[in-house]
């Protein structure tokens, strides 16, 4: 509507006037936009909503182990241990920052294409889609041992991630580096850098991004940024 | 701002735990309403936000981001309580701009399609998602979804809405 002129518009609202299949159309239209976005905005605000709790949280948590520390150490060298553990505590914020910042599920680019061949296939993926990540990762272990593809290991380690065991999720994604598939590969070695990242271990977060960065490829430009954030 | 156009949500989630408080506080000062009103002029202020900066519609550089979702946030606050017949505010310092304004309650049709959105499998969940809430381009769903081209997103893409009106229960275009 807006790339129209004056008259084409005016000929155009006459037309929907006067068309009311036309007319049904366009309301058709501008409710499945609003119906869609309606949807999205939805569980964008359940997000924010759980951010802002989860903050309020975190900062009850710090401020409950900065009254004790006081209480206990009231010298000179105890404060010198405050401050060492304000410093530690801030380098942790940031990382967390990055990583809820950079840490994003894997979409399911499986199901679709084989969702006649495996049962079992559909309810790890629904449970996957549906953020319940202890069936996901139950389902996706179960398939593993089904199946000879890679993408159940891949799965299965972005469950392991959204669950906080990046040890494990770890192991899967340096297995999917080894396969080589060329599907799985390059996002395995993204989220590998991010196990580190969570973990705070920056010195092999850091080489693993140069290797991301250093040749073309979906995550180069989200491995600059990240490293730039790092520094 | 890349990482909103591109359809992640941390960026927002980060600019939404930054700003909160202040908003909140500010807010609730300024137009006397309760915290959890002002909260939810804020998370509006971020959806807004992210639709304006998805579509191309925000323009950096005539202030700060955070400036610019407080005058959202203030303006939805303003029409709520014109709309509540609350306010004491005149009318002309409302925005003209819709998508940063309180909305109109959903009709049946529109909430039969946003409930049907949820029972969507993947890949339509994501294609709906990327097309028309993150407005990323076909080659660029094509590309984050793996498929051989943008063409045959855009396939996808219609037997996805077809599939969309069917859980809806909207009558299919003859």
């Amino acid at each position: 509507m807006n790339r129209m002129d004056e008259g084409e518009r005016s000929d155009f609202e006459k037309s929907v006037g006067e068309d009311p299949d036309l007319a049904e159309a366009l309301a058709l239209q501008r409710d499945l936009m609003i119906g869609i976005q309606s949807h999205f905005d939805q569980a964008l605000k359940e997000k924010l909503q759980t951010s802002s709790k989860s903050e309020s949280n975190g900062q009850a948590k710090v401020v409950k182990m900065q009254s004790k520390v006081i209480w206990r150490w009231a010298s000179a060298a105890a404060l010198a241990l405050v401050v060492g553990v304000f410093y530690f505590m801030n380098q942790g914020d940031k990382t967390d920052r990055l990583y809820s910042q950079y840490f994003e599920s894997f979409p399911n680019i499986v199901e679709f294409q084989q969702r006649d061949e495996q049962t079992n296939l559909s309810e790890a993926f629904f449970f996957y889609q549906n953020g319940d990540w202890e069936d996901a990762a139950a389902a996706f272990d179960a398939l593993q041992s089904q199946s000879d593809e890679i993408y159940p290991v891949f799965y299965d380690a972005i469950c392991q991630m959204n669950l906080t065991d990046y040890q494990q999720a770890e192991e899967g994604f340096m297995e999917v580096i080894s396969s080589g598939d060329s599907r799985f590969a390059a996002p395995a070695t993204w989220y590998l850098a991010l196990t580190h990242l969570a973990r705070e271990e920056l010195t092999r977060c850091r080489e693993i991004l140069i290797e991301i960065s250093s040749s073309p490829g979906n995550y180069r430009d989200d491995a600059l940024n990240l490293l730039e954030e790092i520094e | 701002m890349k990482s909103i156009q591109s359809g992640r949500e941390e960026g927002l989630i980060a600019l939404y735990k930054s700003h909160r408080q202040e908003f909140t506080s500010w807010v609730a000062g300024t137009f006397q309403v309760d915290q959890n009103l002002a909260a939810d002029a804020f998370q509006e202020a971020i959806l807004a936000f992210r639709q304006n900066v998805a579509f191309d519609k925000y323009q950096p550089g005539s202030g700060s981001i955070k400036t610019y979702l407080f005058a959202i946030g203030k303006n939805w606050i303003l029409t709520y309580l014109k709309r509540r017949k609350l306010g004491k505010y005149k009318a002309e310092e409302m925005a003209e701009s819709v998508n940063d304004t309180p909305k109109q309650e959903l009709s049946g049709r529109q909430l039969g399609i946003r409930d049907a959105v949820s029972k969507l499998t993947e890949p339509c969940l994501s294609i709906i998602r990327y097309f028309y809430y993150d407005g990323l381009p076909m080659g660029v769903i094509a590309q984050r979804l793996k498929y051989k081209n943008e063409k045959v997103v855009k396939s996808q893409k219609v037997r996805c809405m077809q599939k969309l009106k069917e859980l809806a229960m909207v009558p299919l275009q003859k």
